[in-house]
C-alpha cells in the first residue's frame, strides 16, 4: 500500500467533490429561500452582519468554489488535449476561483 | 469487419443511453452554472452596497425579459441538482441495475425540465 504521492489524489478530488455535493445540496435551497422571500433591504442586510452569518456564508461559497474547482478539472482533463492547454486552463480555473473566495470574503467583511 | 471504416463519425448519429446524455447534461450545466457566478457575486455586492443599489438590483432582476434570459441557468441549477443527487445515490449503490438506471436518468432529465419551468413560472408570477 502506497502512503504517499500522487496515488491518492484522484480519491481526495472525489471526496471534497461529494462533500461539497452534500454542503450545496442542503445550502442552495436555502439561499434561494432566503433570496426570494426575504422582506426588503434591511432584512437582506440583517443577513450578513454578525461573524457567524459572515462564516457561514464563506464557507458556502468556499464550498461551491472547491467543487466548481474539481468540476472544471475533470472538464479539462478530458477534454482539452495539448499540454500546455491543460496547464492554461488550470492556471485560468486556479486564479478566477481564488479570486472569486477573495472577492467574496471582501464583499462580506464590507458588510457592517 | 466492413471493408471500409467510417472516416468521418457523426456525434450525433452514434446512440447514446439515458445515463450517457445525463452525464454529458450534468457537465454541460455544470459549466453554465460556474459562467454564471462573476454575474452572481457582482449582485451580490451592488446588493448589500446599499438601499440604492440593492434597489437597482430588484429592479433588474424584475424585469421579465432578464427572467427569460436566465432560464438556461434555472434549467442547468434544477438539472445539475437533481442529477448530482442521482449521483450521490449511485455512491450508495442505489439504482445501479440497467434498468433501474435508464429509468432514473430519464426521471431525472424530465423532472429537471418539470422544475425549472414550474421555477420559471413562479419568478414571473
Amino acid at each position: 500500500m502506497k502512503l504517499l504521492g500522487a496515488s491518492g489524489a484522484g480519491t481526495g478530488l472525489w471526496l471534497v467533490q461529494r462533500f461539497t455535493a452534500v454542503v450545496l445540496a442542503v445550502g442552495t435551497p436555502l439561499v434561494l429561500g432566503l433570496t426570494a422571500f426575504h422582506a426588503g433591504y434591511a432584512a437582506w442586510r440583517a443577513l450578513f452582519v454578525a461573524p457567524w452569518a459572515k462564516a457561514l456564508w464563506l464557507a458556502y461559497l468556499a464550498a461551491l468554489l472547491a467543487h466548481a474547482w474539481v468540476g472544471l478539472n475533470h472538464v479539462i482533463l478530458d477534454y482539452v488535449h495539448p499540454y500546455g492547454g491543460k496547464l492554461l486552463g488550470h492556471a485560468l480555473a486556479a486564479a478566477g476561483l481564488t479570486g472569486c473566495f477573495f472577492w467574496v470574503a471582501f464583499i462580506l467583511w464590507g458588510v457592517s | 469487419m466492413p471493408k471500409s471504416a467510417p472516416v468521418y463519425l457523426n456525434p450525433l448519429r452514434l446512440y447514446l443511453a439515458p445515463m450517457g446524455w445525463l452525464s454529458l447534461l450534468h457537465r454541460a450545466s455544470g459549466l453554465l452554472l460556474i459562467l454564471a457566478i462573476p454575474y452572481a457575486l457582482w449582485l451580490l455586492q451592488r446588493s448589500l452596497s446599499g438601499p440604492a443599489g440593492y434597489g437597482a438590483v430588484a429592479a433588474q432582476l424584475s424585469a421579465p425579459a432578464v427572467k427569460l434570459l436566465c432560464l438556461p441557468w434555472i434549467w442547468a441549477l434544477c438539472h445539475h441538482f437533481l442529477a448530482g443527487l442521482r449521483h450521490l445515490g449511485l455512491d450508495a449503490h442505489l439504482g445501479l441495475p440497467l434498468a433501474d438506471a435508464r429509468r432514473a436518468s430519464l426521471g431525472v432529465m424530465a423532472a429537471a425540465g418539470v422544475l425549472s419551468a414550474a421555477l420559471l413560472g413562479f419568478w414571473l408570477a
